[in-house]
């Protein structure tokens, strides 16, 4: 894994849109190939090659009726890997319903939430599961089922979430060069919920604006998205069992500018 | 058509004797301030506003690349304007959208949101003398003209492309400013800006910015068609075409917020 050389090349399609007196129907997408070299063979078993591709698509469909007050999002994902079956998944990134009013927005369905306010490693960006066999900036998450209702005051934006049903992280496979010596084995999953990955997870966060201060606080309560591994024997096979807790969380994320500096901070108790 | 035209040269007349009457009265400065409290004062009461945008960026070669822009704009009663600017092209910025709260004085507030990572992102808007989009224009150039941002002088009158114009110096208040003075060309029959001459930290001159085809809706606001954006000393231009401007859309505060950010699209 001394060498990486990552090809991407994308490009955008767009399909006439097909509007009518009530509603807007607009279709978009996205292919992408990847092409990696690497300049040896991996360090575990199974990694023995050095190239490998990779494709995927992901379209987008969009409706918008009652004087844009309404819209329908579809945006599924799949990827193809040359090598790595793990690597190989489809995903929902984006199936929901979201109606504006003047001061409120309920958004319902398969979504994706950024919180935070950093460059990267947004300790308070807990929503969604990390999709993380598409790369390991975190930039990159499964769509996550909620229902968001977003209400707008002059002290600032509050959401509220409900949130039903759980995404495990995905991680590579035993052919997958991005991975620890040992492969995460989906099968011998735990959870601390009694309902498992049924558990419904609470949230709720405000963010305002004032000045030159942006600030945000939020609360959680259910599913921690980040797993504790343990080292198992699943059918004669050693591997890591992902095993993920209940959690209470408070966050803070906050950032001011003073003339040409940005300061950012983000706090978790 | 004759009577018309006769109509126009009877107020530009007395629009001029008005002024050549101030004229004795008072100092460059002062004639300076009254010429820009009263371009703003006309400007005033249009609510809010629509528009598209075309934007054209041409390289010393004649290169082009093209965006394309629509905005919400809404007026703040002794503030500076709200303004939503959503991206349509190049495709690959489609759905990114740009929030400002322009301030009379101070640094404007400004965020950015990037709909590929969901994410707002605040812009250190002190850097007002960064290009917008890769343009000539400076985000301090397309912030809402108001009366506190500058000082003013008056330097002389003189024919223009439409009649006579006043010209104007204008020296920025905001230290961050990239400019150190702005000559303006303003015609004295509607006050409409034709002509902008920018002058860099360095005072030579940077750009140049031309204000055309003006078209006057609601019976009272005059907007440009076309604007054109020089850069003299890069040899680059920008070329901003607006169309479908709409007044009166009945927008409000809560048309400018960071959920409606990020719904833009």
């Amino acid at each position: 894994m001394n060498k990486i050389l990552w090809i991407g090349i994308g490009c955008g399609l767009l399909m006439q849109p097909a509007s009518a007196d009530e509603l807007f129907f607009e279709a978009t997408g996205k292919i992408s190939t990847e092409a990696t070299l690497y300049a040896h063979d991996g360090q575990f078993f199974n990694q023995d090659y050095r190239t490998n591709l990779s494709f995927s698509v992901e379209p987008e469909l969009y409706w918008e009726w009652n004087d844009q007050q309404d819209n329908l999002t579809f945006k599924p994902f799949f990827r193809k890997d040359q090598r790595d079956s793990e690597r190989t998944h489809t995903d929902i990134r984006e199936l929901s319903w979201q109606h504006y009013n003047d001061n409120w927005e309920l958004r319902s369905g398969v979504r994706s939430v950024f919180w935070g306010v950093t460059e990267f490693q947004n300790i308070v960006d807990i929503i969604n599961q990390k999709d993380t066999v598409e790369g390991l900036d975190k930039a990159h998450k499964l769509g996550q089922p909620m229902v968001n209702l977003s209400l707008v005051n002059n002290w600032g934006i509050v959401d509220l979430y409900v949130l039903p049903g759980f995404r495990e992280r995905t991680s590579a496979g035993i052919n997958g060069r991005f991975r620890a010596g040992l492969v995460v084995d989906s099968d011998t999953t735990t959870y601390e919920a009694l309902d498992n990955d049924k558990h419904i997870d609470l949230a709720a966060r405000w963010s305002h604006s004032f000045d030159i201060y942006d600030m945000g606080a939020h609360w959680y309560r259910g599913t921690d998205r980040t797993p504790q591994y343990k080292a198992i024997a699943h059918n004669g096979i050693n591997g890591l069992s992902a095993h993920y807790q209940q959690m209470e969380q408070l966050g803070l994320d906050g950032q001011a500018i003073m003339d040409s500096w940005l300061w950012k901070g983000e706090v978790i108790y | 058509m004759t009577i018309k035209l006769l109509t126009t040269l009877i107020i530009t007349g007395s629009v001029l004797v008005l002024n050549a009457s101030a004229a004795f009265a008072a100092t460059a400065e002062d004639q300076g301030l009254a010429i820009a409290k009263e371009a703003k004062a006309r400007d005033e009461g249009w609510v809010d506003m629509t528009a598209s945008m075309n934007m054209v960026l041409r390289n010393k070669n004649g290169q082009e690349s093209v965006r394309e822009i629509r905005m919400q704009v809404l007026e703040v009663a002794n503030d500076g304007d709200k303004s939503l600017s959503i991206f349509d092209r190049p495709r690959d910025v489609k759905g990114t959208a740009f929030l400002s709260f322009s301030h009379t004085s101070g640094a404007d507030d400004q965020w950015l949101y990037l709909p590929a990572l969901k994410r707002v992102k605040r812009i250190a808007s002190r850097n007002k003398s960064g290009p917008f989009m890769g343009s000539e224009f400076s985000f301090e150039d397309l912030s809402s003209f108001e009366i506190d941002k500058y000082n003013y002088k008056l330097i002389k009158e003189e024919a223009c492309s439409i009649g006579t114009c006043f010209v104007l110096e204008q020296y920025p208040t905001d230290k961050n400013s990239g400019y150190t003075k702005r000559i303006v060309w303003i015609d004295k029959a509607e006050y409409r800006t034709l002509k902008t001459d920018f002058y860099d930290r360095k005072n030579s001159l940077l750009k140049t910015l031309t204000t055309e085809q003006y078209q006057q809706y609601k019976g009272t606001f005059w907007r440009p068609s076309s604007i054109k954006m020089v850069n003299h000393q890069s040899k680059k231009s920008t070329d901003l075409s607006y169309n479908q401007y709409q007044f009166g859309n009945g927008l409000s505060d809560s048309d400018f917020n960071k959920n409606t950010l990020k719904r833009a699209r």
